[in-house]
């Protein structure tokens, strides 16, 4: 139970090295937000603490035109993401829930990069970051590579970074235009209360009305968060009517193992599932240019 | 320390713990320099309360829920129990004590919350005031709904809500519902 | 100064094999490491304590009752030292049967927490005690008026129901917090308590001191709400200050703050008999009182839950009884609406459901059963200032209340109204002194042990002060609490200082106007019976040139300071097998009219409107009396919709603010109002700290009873026993429908 080393590595090679030599008993900090708290709370007693503070360059974010992907470094806080232009423009969706992460003072501090390789089953952003198909890009003692955050994302707390491994970035492909996506969180007590769950719907359709693309994750109601492929190409070329919806809407709450606590019962995860993936694709559909164009017509 | 003889040449500043198993932090707070020892694994809200004796700062509850602790970090509203002292070094943190000017007056934030009295144990006003003060540095003019937002992460347990928002809304600008009404 | 790390028990009811400490006492910086065991051994102290019953172990010794219990305490000059070398502390247990639900505890054949009885307080005497270890009950609480049996012989129907509310936390902001100094012979403690003078005597019978080297400074606290009345960190570190030899501090933790006293949780059987038209003519019910594991104040509580559970309605034949239940979960204490918020509940919610059943419009059943002047309460006592109806019919148009109102639907949203009615008492006998010193430049001191924890007591005392002195506010300082120095008060609970304390400070200030008018009498040679006292100015009647400031006379008659002192004493009790006699010396009255919308699709419930109505006497402070009730509505919407101290097998599961939840300003209503009804000429001025909160939650739940026909029995109203509730309606109105075919076919057949 001694005091861990604090280090202040100036490059991510200086952050992978050192995470290294401590052979999985370091920590990495970022906004510091869970570490504080598991430190405190004794969950964790880390021999080194390896702040990322002087890393220069994972504060970035921008747009690469080539790939198509929107490239938000890890150490963005969510506040500065969620009200970031480019964030805004090309990730409306990822921004919506990083903006109801926790409370004001946890956004200012929290990352984006934190949020991935802590894996709280309970955040809001990895719900979107899985339905926007997103990956991560890590640098460890091999070198970088990028990891779908499908694959990223294992369990409790779980992922499928190496210990010395540092998540450096995330990239998120942009929407197509006339896209429509809506998060919605759903808290069964406080407002302030950790998700019971949260979905993120993607929604594009085709000229004809139907569904020409269609991606769900539902977060916080199990280990990692859900998403059933399976399930969103079947729909792809249908009509999203209410029925399909309910159809859809049921799947994922037949296939979810739902956590069970004092936010809700594995019944009660599982019946909301069912209600709020059906609403949060209504609210998508809402805002995706089919809509946008109808309404239009209607003026 | 065997770990050590495994470190790269230069791990960039590296902070290791002396035999209490403290580290040095220099931070600038409300507006003069300190230099503390802390413990690498100590909070913000700690050293700022058991060393620097500034108790403006409250703990609540210790896991960001309830703001009593907030701070003034390098400007924006943080949970001195979700910080770590640690990191903290060269940054500037200003406490509700240092909201006054250097003759003494209050700011026109705390000046709102004595006049609507704002409070009733008080214990959780300074971080109502530091969020509401870290809001109107970027927004000078905030709505009902920034302030709503910059106030979540805050508990009033002995609920003066109602009397914290008129407070916030007249400092704001906005139209105080209460005086209208 | 040292700090105190506590090691607690990990068992819910266990003994205590070993408790090894040899490596937190060998952690660099570990100052002392002290166990039950410890204390016992040294002789010169007691043990035990507790307001009521010695019951409670400052540290465990040889048996822990609940999973949190002190069991050692670690001592070091850096609070993270001791938190480390606690950590070291290892305590093997041999576990015993336990039991948590306090129906089950009563009369439990397998789980006894107390096989040998334990002593009472001998100080401690306006409560007679029915205790019965054997059954694990630490008192019950008995009120019969009339024959219940006859009342429901002649009833037309009869309801019978069971309600249950969940323990839960008061969460004042800031925790327990104490230092205690035990050097020379002497004890000082600056202590975060409502109680002071209670805690003084129980750390005098502690350490064997006399009361007068037992002194206890209470600064402001941040916020009590009950939790912080009676002793509970005080001994522990009185106790170790004399073990060490050195001031130490000992300030809970958030988790530790929600298993040291807790809101009983509470189970009661409620039967109910009315005519067709309306009236109610029997009632008898039964309630579990969880206590956890220590008496504290749960003796007294049964006896406001006996009374507490007749409602505020003339009922001529009522049975109620209340246990008071010993269990393995943390202690239950004080909490603000003393047992009175779970009676309500259960009486509240039931009318509704009668009402319902006769037909009879929510707000028509409560007129037609309200107490009126001249009736008699269940306690036997003729009860006279009542607004209950004054109250209603307000609070019923404030809400807009119509009989034929349709739910509002607006897709998965439903909305509608709901109300409730409460009576609660306050603690009588009841004792409060007070001193008020007129200085030489006509300021006040206002010397009180009243405790300011953010309810506004010093504001609002100094307004009745500077009233009755007629001076400005500004003028008057109060005190904070220093028992060397401010006279006795009984306590800081049932919101009885401003009744209480505000009589003694009147009579103090009358006192010193009198000792004025004498000397003001000798400085202008007339007779004191020709002076008048207006505006803070002494002068000869009808002369308003000659007068003289209140200063003015201290300074010119080079007294110093004129003294004034004051005492209420206010006398009554109940008799703890019938409940007759005098259980309050004043009623509080309070209604309570909700507007909410539920999503039916999920269960989850939003108070849109809220508004209360409170019989308030006189108001002393009206921002303080605003406060009051805003509190009452957090703590109200928290317990009705989101607060719970969930426990499986002993073990806390909501114990940190991320976990337990409490009222966020979003979860406030955007919209709530209270009125304070006054009546001047009444003279009295009421307590606002609990009355406006018992109504809120039933008020809630008979909202969301009109909106969905889904009637919650167990708080809080969750969004998932909503949604249960919906389901099962819609289930038991379809097979209803199933039914109405099948007989219909049959009837064509």
């Amino acid at each position: 139970m001694s005091t861990p080393a604090f280090f202040f590595p100036r490059s991510v090679a200086e952050a992978v090295d050192v995470m290294d030599s401590y052979d999985g008993a370091a920590k990495l900090v970022a906004g510091g937000t869970a570490l504080t708290l598991m430190v405190q709370q004794r969950l964790v007693s880390p021999q080194a603490l390896v702040s990322l503070r002087d890393v220069p360059g994972l504060g970035e974010v921008l747009v690469d035109e080539d790939s198509g992907l929107l490239r938000i470094g890890a150490l963005v806080t969510h506040a500065a993401a969620a009200r970031h232009p480019l964030v805004r423009r090309h990730a409306p969706l990822l921004a919506d829930s990083l903006a109801v992460v926790g409370n004001a003072q946890v956004r200012s501090a929290a990352t984006v990069g934190g949020v991935l390789a802590e894996a709280d089953y309970a955040s809001d952003p990895p719900a979107t970051l899985r339905a926007l198909d997103a990956e991560v890009a890590a640098h460890g003692l091999a070198g970088e590579r990028t990891i779908g955050v499908g694959e990223l994302l294992l369990g409790f707390y779980q992922t499928a970074l190496a210990p010395a491994e540092v998540v450096t970035e995330v990239r998120v492909p942009v929407l197509p235009a006339g896209t429509g996506s809506a998060y919605l969180k759903y808290t069964s007590r406080s407002h302030e209360d950790r998700p019971c769950v949260g979905v993120a719907a993607i929604v594009g359709l085709a000229d004809d009305g139907s569904c020409a693309d269609l991606r769900v994750a539902v977060g916080a109601a199990c280990d990692a968060p859900l998403r059933l492929g399976d399930v969103e190409q079947q729909i792809r070329g249908r009509r999203l009517d209410g029925a399909t919806l309910s159809e859809f809407a049921d799947a994922y709450a037949d296939r979810i193992d739902p956590v069970s606590d004092v936010r809700g019962s594995a019944w009660y995860r599982r019946e909301m599932v069912r209600v709020w993936v059906r609403r949060a694709i209504e609210q998508a559909l809402l805002r995706s240019g089919a809509h946008e164009h109808s309404k239009e017509r209607a003026q | 320390m065997s770990e050590l003889q495994e470190l790269p040449d230069d791990p960039g500043a590296v902070k290791l713990p002396d035999a209490d198993g403290r580290v040095p932090v220099r931070i600038d707070v409300n507006g003069r320099a300190r230099t503390l020892r802390v413990r690498t694994t100590q909070t913000l809200l700690d050293a700022l309360r058991e060393q620097l004796r500034l108790q403006g700062a409250r703990s609540g509850c210790g896991v960001g829920m309830c703001g009593a602790c907030t701070v003034l970090l390098d400007g924006r509203a943080a949970s001195g129990c979700l910080t770590l002292a640690a990191v903290c070094d060269g940054t500037d943190v200003r406490t509700v004590e240092g909201l006054e000017d250097p003759s003494g007056e209050l700011s026109r934030v705390q000046e709102a919350f004595l006049r609507h009295r704002a409070f009733q144990c008080s214990y959780c006003t300074p971080g109502f005031v530091l969020a509401l003060e870290a809001l109107l540095a970027v927004d000078p003019s905030p709505d009902e709904a920034a302030i709503r937002e910059a106030f979540s992460g805050h508990i009033c347990r002995c609920g003066s809500y109602s009397r914290i928002m008129a407070a916030a809304l007249e400092v704001a600008g906005a139209t105080d519902r209460r005086e209208q009404a | 100064m040292l700090h105190c790390r506590l090691v607690r028990s990990t068992a819910a009811h266990a003994e205590i094999t070993a408790v090894r400490t040899g490596d937190a006492a060998a952690w660099p910086g570990a100052v002392a490491v002290v166990t039950g065991a410890d204390l016992a051994a040294r002789g010169d102290m007691a043990v035990l304590f507790g307001p009521v019953l010695l019951d409670q172990p400052v540290l465990a010794i040889d048996v822990v009752r609940y999973i949190g219990e002190p069991v050692a305490a670690v001592l070091a000059e850096d609070p993270a030292v001791a938190d480390e070398a606690a950590a070291l502390v290892e305590v093997d247990y041999a576990h015993l049967p336990a039991v948590f639900d306090a129906e089950e505890a009563f009369g439990s054949d397998t789980a006894r927490l107390f096989p040998e009885p334990p002593e009472r307080d001998p100080s401690f005497v306006d409560v007679t005690l029915r205790a019965d270890h054997e059954r694990n009950v630490c008192n019950t609480f008995t009120v019969v008026k009339g024959d219940v049996e006859a009342g429901f012989a002649a009833a037309d129907l009869v309801f019978d129901d069971v309600f249950d509310s969940p323990a839960a936390g008061a969460v004042p902001l800031e925790t327990h917090a104490v230092v205690a100094d035990a050097r020379g012979d002497r004890l000082t403690v600056w202590s975060s308590t409502q109680t002071p003078y209670i805690t003084r005597r129980q750390l005098a019978l502690l350490l064997g001191l006399p009361l007068n080297r037992v002194r206890v400074i209470v600064p402001a606290l941040g916020g009590g709400f009950g939790a912080k009345a009676y002793a509970s960190v005080e001994p522990i570190a009185a106790a170790l200050s004399r073990v060490v030899g050195a001031p130490v501090r000992l300030h809970l933790t958030r988790e530790e703050e929600f298993v040291t006293s807790t809101k009983h949780a509470m189970r009661v059987r409620i039967r109910t008999g009315v005519m067709r038209d309306g009236r109610i003519v029997a009632r008898e019910a039964t309630a579990y009182y969880n206590a956890g594991a220590y008496a504290v104040i749960s003796p007294r509580k049964v006896m406001f839950g006996a009374y507490g559970l007749n409602g505020p309605y003339a009922i001529p034949h009522v049975r109620t009884e209340a246990h008071a239940v010993l269990t393995n979960t943390p202690p239950a204490g004080a909490y603000r609406g003393f047992a009175i918020n779970q009676c309500a509940w259960a009486y509240e919610g039931q009318l509704d459901m009668i009402a319902e059943r006769l037909g009879i419009d929510p707000v028509e059943i409560r007129r037609i059963n309200l107490l009126r002047d001249g009736d008699t309460f269940c306690t036997g006592e003729t009860l006279d200032h009542l607004r209950f109806h004054d109250l209603l019919d307000a609070a019923a148009e404030r809400i807009g209340w119509d009989p034929d109102e349709p739910v509002h639907r607006d897709g998965d949203l439903v909305r509608a109204k709901g109300i409730s009615c409460v009576i609660e008492g306050t603690i009588t006998p009841s004792t409060s002194t007070a001193t008020v010193r007129l200085g030489p430049d006509g300021s006040v001191d206002v010397l009180t042990s009243s405790v300011e924890m953010g309810q506004g007591i010093r504001p609002a005392l100094a307004a009745g002060v500077a009233r009755h002195l007629g001076i400005d506010p500004a003028l008057v300082g109060v005190s904070y609490v220093d028992t060397d120095l401010t006279p006795y008060d009984q306590q800081t609970t049932a919101s009885r200082s401003m009744y209480s304390m505000g009589g003694a400070m009147g009579r103090a200030a009358d006192d010193a106007l009198h000792k004025i008018r004498e000397l003001a009498a000798d400085l202008l040679e007339v007779d004191p019976a020709d002076l008048e006292i207006v505006d803070g100015q002494v002068r000869v009647a009808g002369v308003e040139q000659q007068s003289l400031s209140l200063g003015e006379v201290v300074r010119r008659s080079q007294v110093g300071n004129v003294i004034g002192e004051g005492t209420l004493v206010t006398s009554g009790g109940l008799d703890p097998f019938t409940g007759q006699g005098v259980g309050s010396v004043h009623w509080h009255q309070s209604v309570g009219a909700a507007e909410i919308e539920v999503d039916t699709a999920t269960g989850h419930v939003r108070v849109l409107r809220y508004t209360g109505g409170v019989f308030a006497g006189e108001v002393v402070d009206p921002v303080g009396a605003e406060h009051q009730c805003e509190g009452c509505l957090v703590f109200g919407v928290g317990n009705a919709l989101m607060e719970e101290l969930v426990f499986d097998q002993g073990q806390l599961v909501t114990g940190t603010l991320a976990d337990y939840m409490v009222p966020t300003l979003e979860d406030m209503p955007r919209h709530h109002e209270f009125e304070l009804m006054e009546d001047p000429e009444h003279g009295e001025v009421h307590g606002l700290g609990e009355p406006a909160l018992p109504p809120i939650a039933p008020a809630i739940s008979n909202a969301l009873y009109r909106a969905t026909g889904v009637r919650i029995r167990s708080l809080p109203i969750s969004a998932e026993k909503v949604l249960r509730g919906l389901r099962e309606r819609r289930e038991s109105e379809q097979a209803a429908g199933q039914v109405d075919e099948v007989t219909s076919v049959g009837a064509q057949g």
